[in-house]
């Protein structure tokens, strides 16, 4: 009897999160399915054109969705692994006593906490193809080319910067949440570990890796959320790298096609529903 | 239970996945293309309420008491805190005439963000008066979104007190109506060093003969000294700059039939001489902010941009160097974007009248000074009674290019846009700018070195696929 009151107890406590969740996020969710089934005119005076699955058809066909998905997945895989490891070796590092460590741990959080805009500022005044500093050591001083490479239009370098940009961005994030976790890890374990004869390897892999899974569990998942979404960054950066966020930018507020742009999402929700799904169910396996 | 449990568990995360994406999303590019300006510190003079109302509005104060009170929106570009502030000192001008209604600013900012708030709007609840340019006044147009009856009320009461070339640009493809009403302006030409002109011996960068001679003359890479500032962006201030060649070469992108008309001869001379132009350039994907630094840290004798440099170039104390040119060949073609007031589509009556009323009294000269002063410089009279007012020349930045006002108003005159065919200004010409087909091709063309031919085909048939779109 206790056991159901409880159980009650923690739905009613859930029930103002719950309903919250499906009035913001699920009428949305709903109205996105089925514009996505129609031609969405501007003007809400006309009405919409049923189109069956002529938007997905349209999305499927289109080879540029594909490129953009190509590069998404990259530019994804890439920056959420790279980020990662960054923020775990950063934590691990920083995770002992030593003189100036808050000094280095503000240094590292700082690219978290500045606007995004103003590092984009920087980064684009950095590589400026006259007055860039970087052009300046590349070609002045290092005299490694001729010219200041276009560093932002040359789609392999401009792929090469927007994914350093967002690792260098977003690594604090891993970092702070892998660092909360390790501080939690009894001490006693690696004392034992050392008794038996562990190198460290065998300590990160038996006593780190497992105490900090579910954490990476998480940093993972909301990482590649967001990493496969991102989308200011990208396109403030340069326009040269076409993910699928700038490809459903320009379908939705360029072209102004509503019902196509409510396809592309659909398609990409489905495709990172299920991959986190898979990804936690196989990879993460921790309960 | 557990099963329960189970669904509940995927339902949340289905949720958190697609609540992340709309977080993840972000909010929208901003750019800094010239149509929506950059930051400016604004005069903040003639922000004061205005002087007592006259006998007239009291009477009408008092028929007004009867009326029910209304609250209309106004969406406008300024979002500096500054112009934020003088702004609503009209508002409260404007209210204290007419106490029943209540207006409320919707800052936007950024040209991005700027579309995307209004698509967003458009699905419903549109703001009563929107701030826009000609593009986006177009593509209001076309979608039956502006109550032409409205804006044509407010520029009938006005006729004759506009610059003929502004109304140009202002009618709607019929002729019969008006596709917003003009506030301000600013316009694009050659900005040039007159006084390493004339250290060369070289013509003023007018013909494109003197342009071209001019580049090659100045280009030295070796030394960090380019021809010229050429607009390369991916975006719309390309299209902007290429406008110009092409229209003074007697190329459009549309025909007189509203067509796609971007593979002509004269289009493709045009595209190759940009193309030979940046050459002499600075290289790269080049928008405003590099244009500006360039102009003003001497990397380059001439570049392309708008009046809203010209505050820069009094304050750096550049001023008496710098001359004004228009890109001229078969005839003169200078770039100009025009600010005006659009009235939504589908207000209630009071809403109707409260935004009438609106439009009316910012148009009004006295207002339209505040207004200007904003971004002294940059943005320009559109009225000829506006510009010779004494309240509006007293100004300390607007004083330091005194001596440019003749050219400024040439290139007023001058302007011409693609879509505006033999008199017919196509509203459809707003939506193939805002896909940007034609910025992206002169993109392609200098900083991606592809053939003039075939970025002139390939943009024709974007723009077929748009217009049957």
């Amino acid at each position: 009897m206790n056991r159901k009151k409880e159980r009650m107890a923690g739905f009613l406590f859930i029930a103002p999160s719950i309903l919250l969740i499906m009035l913001l996020i699920g009428y949305p969710m709903i109205y996105n399915f089925i514009i996505s089934f129609h031609k969405v005119p501007v003007n809400p005076k006309k009405s919409m054109q049923s189109v069956g699955f002529g938007n997905f058809t349209k999305t499927l066909t289109d080879s540029s969705f594909y490129s953009a998905l190509g590069v998404t997945v990259l530019f994804t895989l890439l920056v959420v692994l790279l980020s990662t490891v960054a923020g775990l070796a950063a934590a691990i590092l920083l995770n002992r006593r030593f003189f100036g460590k808050k000094l280095v741990k503000a240094l590292i959080l700082l690219p978290y906490i500045v606007p995004s805009v103003s590092l984009i500022f920087a980064w684009k005044y950095m590589f400026n193809n006259t007055y860039g500093i970087v052009n300046y050591l590349v070609v002045d001083i290092l005299k490694l080319s001729e010219r200041a490479p276009l560093w932002f239009d040359r789609p392999a370098s401009a792929f090469a910067l927007v994914m350093l940009f967002s690792v260098w961005k977003f690594f604090p994030y891993a970092f702070m949440s892998f660092y909360a976790i390790l501080q939690t890890i009894d001490k006693t374990l690696y004392e034992a570990a050392d008794v038996d004869g562990a190198n460290g390897w065998q300590k990160f892999k038996v006593i780190t890796l497992q105490e900090i899974k579910p954490v990476l569990a998480t940093v993972v998942t909301l990482r590649t959320i967001w990493v496969f979404y991102m989308y200011t960054e990208i396109a403030l950066l340069s326009g040269q790298v076409k993910t699928i966020s700038v490809y459903l930018y320009e379908n939705a507020f360029s072209m102004r096609d509503m019902g196509k742009a409510a396809a592309i999402s659909i398609l990409l929700f489905a495709m990172i529903f299920s991959f986190i799904m898979l990804v936690r169910r196989k990879v993460f396996r921790y309960e | 239970m557990k099963k329960m449990k189970k669904t509940l568990a995927v339902l949340l995360a289905a949720a958190m996945t697609f609540g992340l994406t709309a977080c993840g999303g972000n909010q929208p590019a901003e750019t800094t293309q010239p149509d929506t300006p950059a930051a400016e510190s604004p005069a903040t003079e003639n922000t004061e309420p205005a002087p007592a109302a006259s006998e007239e509005a009291d009477k009408e104060g008092t028929e007004e008491t009867a009326k029910n009170p209304v609250t209309i929106q106004f969406m406008h570009s300024m979002v500096e805190e500054e112009r934020q502030q003088t702004i609503q000192g009209l508002i409260d001008k404007f209210q204290e005439e007419n106490t029943w209604i209540t207006v409320e600013q919707v800052p936007v900012d950024g040209d991005s963000a700027y579309d995307t708030k209004l698509t967003a709007f458009a699905g419903g609840g549109m703001p009563a008066v929107i701030e826009v340019n000609q593009n986006r006044a177009k593509w209001l147009v076309g979608n039956e979104l502006a109550d032409l009856d409205a804006i044509r009320e407010v520029i009938e009461s006005k006729t004759g007190d506009y610059y003929d070339a502004i109304l140009k640009i202002n009618t709607t493809e019929d002729g019969q109506n008006f596709i917003g009403v003009p506030v301000g302006g600013w316009v694009q030409g050659i900005w040039y060093n007159k006084t390493a002109f004339d250290e060369k011996g070289l013509a003023a960068p007018d013909t494109w003969e003197n342009i071209l001679a001019a580049a090659e003359a100045f280009h030295d890479p070796a030394n960090k000294k380019y021809g010229i500032a050429l607009p390369t962006v991916d975006g719309s201030f390309s299209e902007q700059s290429f406008s110009q060649f092409a229209l003074s070469a007697g190329a459009n992108a549309l025909n007189a039939d509203g067509g796609a008309d971007f593979n002509s001869e004269a289009m493709v001379e045009a595209l190759t001489f940009y193309k030979e132009l940046y050459q002499y350039s600075i290289q790269g994907s080049n928008s405003t902010t590099e244009i500006k630094d360039a102009l003003l840290n001497g990397s380059v004798p001439m570049g392309i941009y708008s009046t809203y440099i010209l505050k820069d170039l009094i304050n750096e104390g550049m001023m008496d160097d710098f001359g004004f040119a228009l890109v001229t060949n078969k005839t003169s073609a200078s770039y100009g974007s025009v600010g005006m007031l659009s009235v939504s589509d589908g207000l209630s009556d009071e809403e109707r009248e409260a935004a009438v009323l609106f439009v009316e009294f910012l148009v009004k000269p006295e207002n339209n000074v505040t207004w200007l002063h904003m971004a002294p410089g940059g943005q320009q009279p559109v009225m000829p009674a506006v510009a010779a007012d004494p309240a509006y020349l007293d100004n300390e930045i607007i004083k330091g290019f005194e001596t440019l006002s003749p050219e400024i108003s040439a290139a007023f005159g001058s302007i011409s846009l693609f879509g505006i065919v033999d008199g017919k200004n196509f509203v459809s010409m707003g939506d193939v700018t805002s896909s940007n087909v034609i910025g992206r091709a002169i993109y392609d063309l200098t900083v991606n070195d592809k053939d003039p031919a075939a970025v002139a085909e390939e943009t024709q048939k974007q723009i077929e696929d748009l217009l049957v779109q």
